[in-house]
């Protein structure tokens, strides 16, 4: 398997839309709220294998909601 | 920016005869010749057009209002009625737009939306019985493009279905405002408006289990919320929950039409019939302006745009960027990255419903491919009557045959 750095997420909830484009590319990471549909996380902790479901959430989100650092855990 | 480079363009510039999915040959010229063109609109107010991929995500996600009552926001014609006080929060920005928009977000949650599918399964194989019951050619637009979203969002809403005649014409008038003048489109935002409050005070006596019921809910309970947004808003959920998607459907089926590989791969393989939507979200591009005004200074390469100034991007441009997509001017099923396409728009303002027009989409165009797999159009392409000058690009009707 490649190696690559784990990408290191940042949620900016107050700028979430609830679009639910997340949910859609990440759906075992990221989920949303019943009241508002605003991001929300199904777990704190996944291993590499979601990495690539959640770089592309971060791609398909349309708020800016979600970010990336350069590298870290996350 | 120069004066020299400011021209006075066509806008929206004419689809190519016969291919009314093409991109149109200003467009191709106009890019060829600048990054970021700077025009004229009919109007007489000015725009920067973003035609880039990246362009696009950038200013859309950027220092950016989408105010139209703004004195720089690039109206594209002249008389038209700012529609910030008619469609509540898509003309909002920052803080108030997101307030108003998580009042109704949740109801078209990716959760919310797959627990309606059945129901869309449903009135889509009716809808598909009832034209194959009918006489040959029909109008697959009234049969079922327009059908299915009317159904679906008067559902969410809790509006009557047999109510659909008083708010179609009139969102029609509405969505096409400035073909009929600035008078005709202000009393039509009246009398929608003015349908939606008596609605609002039915469910009020007799709240229901539906979305109308719950914002009245909110708006009686909240006084922060401004009472006049209640009918702005349901009046944009009725617009833009099935002009849209009608408008996606009819001209989905006449790509599916015109490139018989697509239907067939979705008839081999219905699991591609997702990346099949987006494909046809990508190619097809329906949202044909994007207007914003700049709020702050924001340099694209060589072009500075100064704050105040007008921008338009330009969907149907960003998805047939090469640099993104390989190809682009092919509808190809099993494009890897199709669903990275700009056809909901993007930034804070991205389609409210965007999952809940995937799903419909997803399983109209399964049901087009597998039940009526000789579907053909009834008249010559270039015989059909497009809304070119519509912000939503559509067909007037779609006659066909199976």
């Amino acid at each position: 398997m490649e190696k690559t750095d784990r990408p290191a997420l940042r949620i900016q909830d107050e700028l979430c839309v609830g679009a639910g484009e997340c949910v859609r590319a990440a759906p075992e990471i990221f989920d949303q709220h019943d009241e508002d549909g605003t991001v929300t996380l199904r777990r704190v902790t996944w291993d590499e294998t979601f990495d690539e479901d959640v770089r592309h959430a971060v791609f398909v989100c349309p708020s800016g909601a979600l970010t990336l650092g350069e590298t870290g855990s996350q | 920016m120069s004066a020299a480079t400011l021209t006075a363009e066509r806008f929206p510039p004419p689809r190519p005869a016969e291919r009314p999915l093409g991109i149109p040959e200003d467009y191709r010229r106009m890019f060829a010749g600048a990054r970021v063109p700077h025009v004229l609109l009919p109007s007489g107010r000015t725009a920067h057009l973003l035609g880039r991929y990246e362009d696009v995500r950038a200013v859309l996600t950027g220092p950016v209002s989408a105010d139209g009552a703004h004195p720089g926001f690039p109206m594209v014609r002249a008389g038209t009625a700012s529609t910030s006080n008619a469609l509540s929060f898509f003309r909002m920005d920052g803080a108030d737009h997101r307030r108003y928009r998580r009042l109704v977000a949740a109801d078209f949650s990716v959760a919310q939306v797959a627990r309606m599918r059945p129901r869309l399964e449903r009135i889509v194989d009716e809808l598909i019985d009832g034209m194959l019951a009918g006489d040959q050619p029909a109008d697959l637009a009234t049969m079922i493009a327009l059908p299915l979203p009317t159904q679906v969002i008067c559902h969410i809403l809790g509006v009557p279905y047999t109510d659909r005649a008083s708010f179609q014409q009139l969102s029609d008038t509405l969505t096409r405002g400035p073909e009929h003048g600035r008078e005709s489109f202000l009393a039509a935002v009246m009398r929608l408006q003015a349908y939606v409050e008596k609605l609002a005070v039915a469910k009020r006596d007799e709240p229901g289990d539906d979305l109308l019921s719950a914002l009245i809910e909110n708006f009686d309970h909240d006084d922060s919320l401004d009472r006049r947004q209640l009918a702005a808003m349901v009046l944009l959920l009725l617009v833009a929950g099935h002009e849209t998607t009608a408008s996606m459907i009819t001209l989905g089926a006449l790509a599916l039409i015109e490139h018989p590989h697509v239907a067939e791969a979705v008839r081999a393989d219905p699991g591609v019939t997702p990346n099949v939507a987006e494909e046809l979200l990508r190619y097809i591009s329906i949202a044909q302006w994007v207007p914003r005004v700049a709020t702050e200074e924001i340099v694209l390469g060589d072009t500075t745009i100064r704050a105040g100034e007008g921008l338009i991007a330009l969907p149907l441009m960003a998805n047939r960027d090469p640099d993104v997509f390989a190809n682009p001017d092919a509808l190809e099923p099993y494009r890897w990255n199709a669903d990275r396409h700009l056809g909901f728009g993007f930034g804070p303002h991205q389609c409210l419903g965007v999952q809940l027009a995937r799903m419909e989409l997803q399983v109209v165009f399964e049901a087009l491919a597998c039940r009526l797999p000789g579907l053909r159009l009834a008249v010559p392409v270039g015989e059909l009557a497009l809304r070119q000058q519509s912000a939503m690009f559509g067909v007037e009707s779609l006659p066909v045959t199976w």
